[in-house]
């Protein structure tokens, strides 16, 4: 399944917190360390402080991104945040965003729970109602503060996941977006956070729990399948595309994956090193941190999220010189 | 599907395996000195290159020993 929409892309901001913190120095036994590391491709992860929250990086985003893509405020009609880590249970963060970014009141929001495929659905989501309204720009905000939810003792998920948030702004155009989700509810317990919703409500701090060896599997298995299916769909020749975005969850996983879709190695981009699993942020963070400045003429992208749910999405579209990329970093006592 | 092929390529992926260390078909591999999820990361890796198989960590989790995870391959290749 994909849908065909009039829209382009006018600017994507990233926003990631000041920490760092290094893998290399994790309190656990080195040799094994050594292997996360490696297999991971993660050396070092960016970590929200304890009082800042996804959608103050969220709307850091978006102001910088609104400034510089030139847009006026009352232009924006719909407002999708996509997180798993909202400020509150109730309201809606997309609300509390909203008011924050002086969107106007009659600007369609909505708030997804989605993650490493969340940008992809986010996208979808967005789109589809950019397209029905009467409004000339939509906004999509995605990230997670994933560390708030880590064990710190637990060595399988620590070293793997960090905090970030993006913002981007899409436009009515003559251009097409192309996109493909899905999703399969049977594997919802290989990543869950399964305290602090209403089926469990013993009084337990939430953690979240991962089944490492099956998300892997999973990614191995499905992920070249789904993007093979939508290149066939679409009639997208491997040549056409530019660039290619992957979720990015494990660096030897990917590779498998490109391998697999016939694509070289050099069309795939990177941030996992830097800034380690940011969830539905994983593939816009990619996108500004290696290609800011660098596009010269228009680029053809292929980006894929997959991951907790199960869920998938699948996009392809094109970045102009004249769309906004910027990467920028959160310094809460500023 | 030839059994010493598969055994070859189990150990490859086992980084510190050791050259007089014996692993055997029916050796239990989580019972190995270096076994550990990043090697089974490995294992299922080769697995779904070389024999088109996906195998994920609960599939795993029920074998034992090396045979039972050629039978697992085995019962899940498509007739030809």
């Amino acid at each position: 399944m994909h849908s065909t929409h009039n829209i382009n892309i006018k600017a994507i901001v990233s926003c990631l917190p000041q920490l760092i913190e290094d893998n290399a120095s994790l309190p656990f036994d080195k040799r094994e360390l050594k292997k996360v590391i490696s297999s991971s491709g993660i050396q070092q992860r960016r970590i929200a402080d304890k009082n800042t929250t996804v959608s103050d990086l969220g709307y850091n985003a978006a102001i910088d991104a609104i400034n510089n893509a030139n847009i006026d405020k009352n232009s924006i009609g719909v407002l999708v945040f996509v997180t798993q880590y909202p400020d509150y249970i109730l309201p809606s963060t997309a609300h509390i965003l909203q008011d924050r970014l002086q969107l106007p009141q009659n600007c369609l929001v909505i708030q997804l729970n989605e993650g490493c495929a969340g940008y992809v659905y986010g996208m979808h989501v967005c789109m589809s109602l950019l397209s029905s309204s009467t409004a000339d720009h939509g906004l999509l905000i995605v990230g997670d503060t994933t560390s708030k939810v880590i064990d710190n003792q637990d060595q399988g998920t620590r070293p793997l996941f960090g905090d970030g948030a993006s913002a981007t702004i899409i436009a009515k155009h003559s251009t097409s977006i192309l996109t493909s989700i899905g999703g399969d509810g049977a594997g919802s317990e290989d990543i869950i956070v399964n305290h602090g919703g209403f089926r469990n409500q013993e009084n337990v701090k939430p953690k979240l729990k991962m089944k490492g060896m099956n998300v892997f599997a999973f990614g191995m298995s499905k992920v070249p399948k789904i993007i093979n299916a939508f290149l066939e769909e679409t009639q997208t020749d491997n040549e056409d595309i530019d660039y290619i975005v992957l979720h990015q969850a494990n660096k030897m996983m990917n590779e498998r994956i490109i391998k697999k879709i016939n694509f070289t190695s050099d069309k795939a981009i990177y941030s996992l090193q830097n800034y380690g699993n940011t969830s539905s942020a994983s593939i816009p963070i990619t996108i500004t941190t290696n290609l800011k400045n660098k596009i010269n003429k228009s680029v053809n992208l292929l980006a894929c999220g997959f991951g907790v749910g199960l869920a998938w999405g699948t996009m392809t579209f094109v970045l102009d010189p004249s769309c906004y990329l910027n990467t920028i970093i959160y310094n809460n006592k500023s | 599907m030839n059994k010493t092929t598969f055994l070859e390529r189990f150990k490859n992926q086992i980084e510190d395996f050791e050259k007089g260390e014996s692993i055997e078909m029916k050796t239990e591999f989580r019972k190995l000195k270096y076994w550990d999820s990043l090697t089974a990361l490995m294992v299922i890796s080769m697995i779904d290159d070389d024999y088109n198989i996906s195998i994920n960590g609960d599939d795993l989790n029920t074998l034992n020993t090396i045979q039972e995870l050629f039978d697992f391959i085995i019962s899940n290749q498509q007739p030809k």
